[in-house]
């Protein structure tokens, strides 16, 4: 039984790993190219770690930079997307080890420029601000892992290695994340006379 | 199976919205079942659309843009034997680390292309250079920088030293020189300090730690400005031009910082 929409393209492996090679030895378009596949996703991700667009940006750059920079150390054959991401969390650890002590920002306006599926009607309009809210409302740990599953379908392992921790812990707050967002959003979410 | 074994079995698939054969024999045979799967699917649908506003100061596009531009390679005939090779080994050079690294790349390509004061080459005068010196440590202190305000406090020496350097140079130095230091000048203010002031994360620093900030990059630029109408006085007319770009690109600076960084008075 099944309700997904539509599977997403799947990532060519041997095109990323012939970049990853050349950008290796040094050529700077692969480099390009590999930023041009990931900047967007990364990004996506990162706002959702921060709520905060510019912080997103920052570290998105700062993270592209440090890959370039380590490059040399990275390992052909094993997976780009988890490291760059890997080097991303770590960013974003860093910075709020840095701003432990400062406000929290509170989430930026979203102008809905993706999405736009969803956007087209008034109620899923109001259900994705309903959601959005409540996911701001998970603890970073929980939201990094759901959306590093959702967004981009990593599987439980890659979750983890990204997330330092280990495969059951990033199912389980996966787990969490999902029934804490269902018990907040139920009411919202049901269809109408399901709940009786 | 009952409904709640049902139910985190669910919330533990990689996608709720695609059930295995005995938890879709379940959902099918109890309506209750069904529906919570319908909401939590339809969560999942929801989460993966979540919009995300776009970035706001196009840094991909300027990282691409660095990556598709000209390498600084050792040149040979340049003004200083060995000068690009060295520029060529500073760490920033090599990582384009943003906006800070592209202004402070200018400043070096500038530096390795400039002739000596007199016109004359560093085959002429193959001595060390100060100045280089002063520039190769800001370049090494900026690749350090972690924070866009470590940034800000290197490029605020930097903008002193061009300063410094204008001012020294404007009783010997051409005009072309004059104007060429000044423009860089123009450039650390206008395209560093104020740019990446207003790039600053909004609540990256608190309201004291901004107060510092100005207050450190506010005395480089007010300094910077009346050492050169200073200096004005005692210049050939050839520099004056040079110099009255120096003092009103620093009060302009310290004028468009107090902004950005919202000072009060």
């Amino acid at each position: 039984m099944s309700l997904v929409p539509e599977p997403l393209d799947p990532p060519s492996s041997e095109d990323e790993a012939e970049w990853i090679r050349a950008a290796q030895a040094g050529d700077r378009a692969a480099f390009a190219r590999l930023v041009e596949r990931y900047w967007d996703r990364l990004y996506r991700w990162l706002y959702q770690l921060t709520r905060d667009r510019h912080s997103a940006e920052d570290l998105t750059q700062e993270t592209f930079l440090k890959a370039l920079a380590a490059l040399s150390s990275f390992r052909p054959g094993s997976n780009f997307r988890a490291w760059v991401y890997k080097i991303g969390h770590n960013n974003f650890v860093n910075q709020k080890r840095a701003e432990r002590r400062t406000k929290v920002s509170l989430p930026d306006d979203l102008p809905g420029q993706d999405g736009a599926e969803a956007e087209g009607q008034a109620e899923n309009r109001e259900a994705l601000d309903a959601v959005n809210r409540a996911v701001a409302e998970l603890p970073p740990d929980f939201r990094a892992a759901l959306m590093l599953r959702v967004n981009e379908e990593l599987s439980f392992r890659d979750v983890a290695r990204i997330l330092k921790t280990t495969e059951e812990t990033a199912r389980w707050r996966v787990f969490k994340a999902r029934q804490k967002l269902l018990q907040t959003l139920s009411p919202e979410l049901l269809p109408p006379g399901a709940a009786e | 199976m009952n409904c709640g074994t049902f139910q985190n079995r669910v919330l533990s698939l990689p996608d709720p919205r695609e059930l295995p054969g005995p938890l879709g024999e379940h959902a099918s045979g109890c309506a209750a079942c069904s529906a919570w799967w319908k909401t939590a699917a339809k969560l999942e649908g929801l989460l993966a659309a979540l919009p995300t506003p776009a970035a706001p100061a196009g840094k991909k596009e300027l990282l691409l843009d660095e990556l598709a531009g000209p390498l600084i390679r050792p040149m040979s005939g340049v003004a200083r034997p060995g000068l690009a090779s060295r520029l060529w080994a500073i760490p920033a050079v090599r990582t384009f680390s943003g906006l800070a690294a592209a202004v402070m790349l200018a400043v070096c390509g500038w530096m390795m292309i400039r002739p000596g004061p007199n016109g004359s080459t560093a085959e002429a005068k193959p001595s060390r250079d100060p100045f280089l010196d002063c520039i190769v440590q800001r370049d090494l202190a900026l690749a350090q920088a972690r924070t866009a305000d470590e940034r800000l406090t290197v490029l605020g020496s930097l903008a002193d030293d061009l300063s410094t350097e204008a001012r020294s140079l404007s009783k010997i130095a051409n005009p072309d020189e004059l104007r060429d230091l000044s423009g860089m000048f123009q450039k650390v203010v206008n395209e560093g300090l104020v740019e990446q002031a207003r790039r600053l994360p909004e609540h990256s620093l608190t309201r004291s730690q901004k107060h510092e900030l100005w207050k450190t990059l506010s005395e480089k630029l007010r300094d910077a400005g009346r050492q050169a109408d200073e200096a004005a006085k005692e210049s050939p007319p050839h520099a004056q031009p040079a110099l009255k770009t120096i003092s009103e690109t620093a009060r302009d600076g310290q004028t468009k910082l107090k902004a950005i960084l919202g000072v009060q008075s």
